[in-house]
């Protein structure tokens, strides 16, 4: 029977190991597996970082992202969006996802998943069935009205600092709540440069700066009140929240001699200096302006004048009839005084002779023209 | 003027001149007072045979006195000048009694039982006279003297014994060297401490009394006047009346030993003391202090992603941690810094073997910068962690443990530690690696029937650091020759072992889970694996072609209790 010599023949383009060799496979992996966050507020936007990774980076190869997420699809967007090219020559790049909340969400729990594939043309068999990688993000959201304040410190820096200056602390502060939040004291000891002895001490409680939602920020505190002499210092910086101190440090800094010049520090970033220096340039932008109101009235009085003179020269040329009788007028007058000189540079203003009537002057001056 | 005033102007001056000529009457007869004296002495020289008698002195000259006595090895001066009515010459003797004898023509002598301080040789009369007498360190502190003017003659007389008057006269006074037997301290001590250092010294001389300086120096250099010289001084002590100690802060930093000082003690009369001890080189110890190691960090503050180093057993990434290391015997005291990496699971103290999961132990760690204030090293220490690294972060199977890190430095004899105060998770990473096709060979109608085992398998890895399970999808097969012929997706089926092709869950369109239970790997080289069975029932009328089909490993993190 012709159907019983039926054949499905499928051809082995490559060797098929039985137990093969993780590294003859393709991999792909994910980290973290989930977008988490059950700590969200309406109206809050939450980011996330997912890395991907490959073995094989000699081809491009598309990444499509398939989002499961029952009733708050419009709330998950991803960067650089559900279909991209994994470039070739890397093994690594990341994926941001993106939660808006809206603000009229309901309070309660969302869970759903994004399907992460790869697909790699490299060692595409004909006959069989290709392999597929992919992983999928857990999603695990929570809207609550609950306002959590909590943060913790992952970082502290004393910067090098100038004479008379006051000293910063740079504190990296990862906020863990859903609101704006940061320390609420600072207590900076100094000490001498073996740690022994107290040089001085602050506490600073007002104008610390804040951290947004989830965010990890190093935040600039200002002490204003230490300036030390030039030299090398042990700082012993305390952070709280609230009562509670939250973290403890020990490191050294240095204050340097009187500051050179003034060159652009990241104290220059201060939001105190970047206040200092918009206002400056405000300053600056309104002298410009001014001067540029004042050269546009001189300009336009000037242009007024030139055409006001070119009206009158027009009209000099177009109806000299109507002059002629002042210009009688005038000349019987400096008749009158025949010893004043008459004034050049005007006549050479105009080298166009202006017409007279004809009559007999030649004993009188040539007339003064307007 | 009238005449009147010229009168009287003129009687004024007249006045006043007879006036001075009065007072310089008067004041001339004053001066010559003592010529009368000197007249009536003159007058009692003229008895024949007389004793010389002192016109000036006895004195010291220096003058040695309880203020400023004379140390004892060096002289004491006596200067005096006497007057023999003879106009012979005279002899200055000073005798320790009251008594002294003329010897004819000859230099006379102290009374028998009493010591002749100093004789001169003999003067003309009216000369200035002196002798001088080396004191000794066995002589006694306060020495009375008497002091005589003998004239040289055949009828030899000698004054009365003199003692002079006030300071430079009687007694001289010898000043002797404090006694100096030891030195010692109260060490060792840390660089920083105090230390104070005690010499068993005093002075004998009570009359002031005395009193003992001492002087704990740098280097060798210290004289009686300027005491320690341009080498420096640790410390000093004035005006005690024994026993003089001082005390001094180590310095910080010091190094650890023997710290060598010279001691030097004097009295108050800037004479140095007697006795070996004295500029003697002398040490006192300074401690090896242990190093104290602050401000430890772990990757910056950052949790720890795997990721970024790939996955699969070459797979691995760079975590630091970093360390303030403080030695107050000096930066060149420390030897080495370390770090281990563990998570809160096991904690430090369960890590002291690499094992790739929960531990890295013992990474070298190397100085980042110079040296702060000489004492401060910062140190930064890397170690490479692999891409079954053990995850901590929400949802894994150690979520409620963090990774700290914990950096140990040594200055050779000792080892100081500190572990940083905030630890950091280390992201959960699932990854996969499958076989990259599943090739079902050449099948005919028939060939795998429902009771068939399924005959494929396709290996499926864990390639990241959590258990991994599986959702499946996939699409119908097409043809190579004619691409309207297809196979359905439901054709090709699956299990997680070898089960019969009826038992078997159909592929389809739609990612199906399978809970394959790929464990989370543990050993860096060997991936955690599980075979997925396959098999694919070629249905009846299926055109003879080669079909090709796709299947989509999807890797999903399983449970972390099954990991």
């Amino acid at each position: 029977m012709k159907n019983q010599k039926l054949k499905i023949l499928f051809v082995f383009l490559l060797p098929f190991f039985l137990v093969i060799n993780a590294l003859d496979c393709y991999a792909f992996g994910i980290s973290p597996p989930y977008i988490y966050n059950d700590t969200l507020v309406t109206g809050l936007r939450y980011e996330q970082r997912i890395s991907l990774s490959r073995q094989d980076d000699s081809l491009d190869d598309r990444v499509e992202l398939q989002l499961n997420a029952p009733g708050y699809e419009s709330w998950i967007s991803f960067d650089p969006g559900m279909s991209f090219i994994f470039p070739k020559g890397q093994k690594h790049m990341y994926l941001k996802a993106i939660v808006q909340v809206p603000n009229d969400a309901s309070y309660g729990a969302r869970t759903g998943t994004v399907a992460i594939s790869i697909t790699s043309e490299k060692d595409k068999i004909t006959g069989g069935s290709n392999v597929v990688l992919g992983a999928q993000v857990d999603i695990n959201l929570n809207v609550t009205d609950k306002k959590i304040y909590d943060f913790k410190v992952y970082s502290l820096d004393v910067p090098d600092s100038y004479q008379s200056e006051p000293v910063f602390v740079a504190i990296g502060i990862e906020n863990l709540g859903n609101m704006d939040f940061g320390p609420s004291r600072v207590v900076f000891e100094a000490l001498n440069a073996l740690g022994n002895q107290s040089m001085a001490s602050s506490e600073v409680s007002v104008d610390i700066p804040t951290a947004g939602p989830f965010e990890r920020k190093e935040i600039k505190v200002k002490i204003p009140s230490i300036k030390l002499p030039e030299g090398g210092y042990w700082a012993n910086v305390v952070t709280f929240k609230g009562q509670d101190k939250v973290d403890e440090r020990k490191l050294f800094f240095n204050v340097l001699g009187q500051r050179p010049e003034p060159i652009k520090t990241w104290d220059d970033e201060s939001p105190q200096a970047l206040a200092q220096s918009r206002e400056y340039m405000m300053y600056k932008a309104g002298f410009l302006i001014l001067l540029s109101i004042i050269l546009l009235i001189i300009l336009s009085a000037l242009i007024k004048k030139i055409k006001a003179r070119k009206a009158t020269k027009l009209q000099t040329e177009n109806k000299p009839a109507k002059k002629e009788i002042p210009q009688i007028v005038k000349i019987e007058k400096i008749e009158v005084a025949p010893e004043i000189k008459p004034i050049r540079p005007k006549v050479i203003r105009k080298p166009k002779p202006v017409q007279f009537p004809e009559q007999d002057n030649s004993n009188q001056q040539p007339p003064e023209t307007k | 003027m009238s005449t009147v005033n010229r009168a009287l102007f003129a009687i004024l001056i007249i006045g006043f001149v007879f006036l001075g000529l009065f007072l310089g009457s008067k004041i001339e007869k004053n001066f010559e007072l003592n010529p009368v004296v000197a007249d009536n002495a003159t007058t009692s020289v003229v008895v024949a045979g007389a004793a010389p008698a002192f016109t000036d002195g006895p004195r010291e000259n220096p003058t040695s006195s309880t203020s400023t006595p004379t140390d004892a090895g060096l002289n004491v001066t006596f200067n005096a000048t006497a007057t023999d009515a003879n106009g012979d010459q005279y002899y200055l003797i000073v005798c320790s009694s009251a008594t002294a004898t003329p010897n004819n023509n000859a230099a006379p002598s102290c009374a028998v039982g009493s010591t002749t301080w100093c004789v001169s040789g003999a003067v003309a009369s009216g000369a200035a006279n002196t002798c001088a007498t080396t004191t000794n360190a066995g002589w006694t502190e306060i020495n009375a003297w008497w002091g005589f003017a003998c004239d040289k003659s055949a009828g030899s007389q000698c004054s009365a014994g003199s003692q002079g008057t006030g300071e430079p006269g009687t007694p001289f006074m010898v000043n002797h060297k404090p006694n100096f037997a030891t030195i010692s301290n109260d060490g060792p001590k840390d660089p920083g401490a105090t230390i104070t250092i005690t010499a068993n010294a005093s002075d004998t001389d009570t009359a002031s009394p005395d009193t003992v300086s001492l002087y704990i120096c740098k280097s060798n250099d210290w004289t009686t006047t300027s005491n320690c010289g341009a080498g420096g001084q640790w410390c000093a002590t004035t005006s005690k009346a024994s026993e003089p100690s001082c005390s001094f802060a180590i310095p910080d930093p010091q190094a650890h030993g023997n710290v060598t000082y010279y001691p030097y003690v004097k009295d108050n009369h800037n004479f140095g003391a007697t006795g070996t001890v004295q500029g003697a080189a002398a040490t006192f110890a300074v401690n090896d202090v242990a190093p104290t190691v602050s401000n430890v960090t772990i990757h910056g503050g950052e949790d720890i992603d795997v990721s970024l180093g790939g996955e699969g057993p070459t797979g691995n990434v760079s975590v630091t941690s970093s360390a303030d290391v403080t030695d107050h015997n000096g930066c060149a005291d420390l030897v080495s810094a370390t770090s281990s990496f563990y998570t809160t699971e096991i904690d430090a103290a369960g890590c002291t073997a690499t094992n790739a999961n929960q531990c890295y132990y013992n990474t070298a760690c190397s100085v980042n910068g110079s040296c702060q204030s000489s004492i401060t090293y910062s140190y930064v220490c890397t170690s490479t962690f692999y891409y079954h690294a053990d995850p901590t972060d929400v949802g894994s199977y150690w979520e409620s443990s963090t990774w700290k890190s914990k950096v140990f430095a040594s200055d050779g004899s000792t080892m100081a530690s500190s572990t940083v105060g905030t630890g950091r998770d280390l992201t959960s990473y699932t990854a996969l690696s499958v076989s990259s096709t599943i090739n079902y060979g050449s099948l005919a109608i028939g060939d795998i029937a429902n009771g068939t085992a399924l005959p494929k398998t396709a290996s499926v890895y864990s390639s990241g650091n959590t258990g991994v399970d599986l959702n499946l999808s996939g699409g119908n097969m097409t043809g190579t020759a004619s691409t309207t012929a297809t196979i359905a997706v439901g054709q090709q089926k699956y299990a997680t072992s070898g089960v019969a092709y009826s038992a078997a869950t159909a592929l389809s369109g739609t990612p199906t889970g399978l809970t394959i239970g790929v464990l989370k790997t543990t050993t860096t080289a060997s991936l955690s694996s599980k075979f997925s069975y396959w098999g694919l029932q070629i249905p009846t009328a299926t055109f003879a072609d080669t079909y090709t089909g796709y299947v989509i490993f999807t890797a999903v993190k399983s449970a972390s209790s099954t990991w």
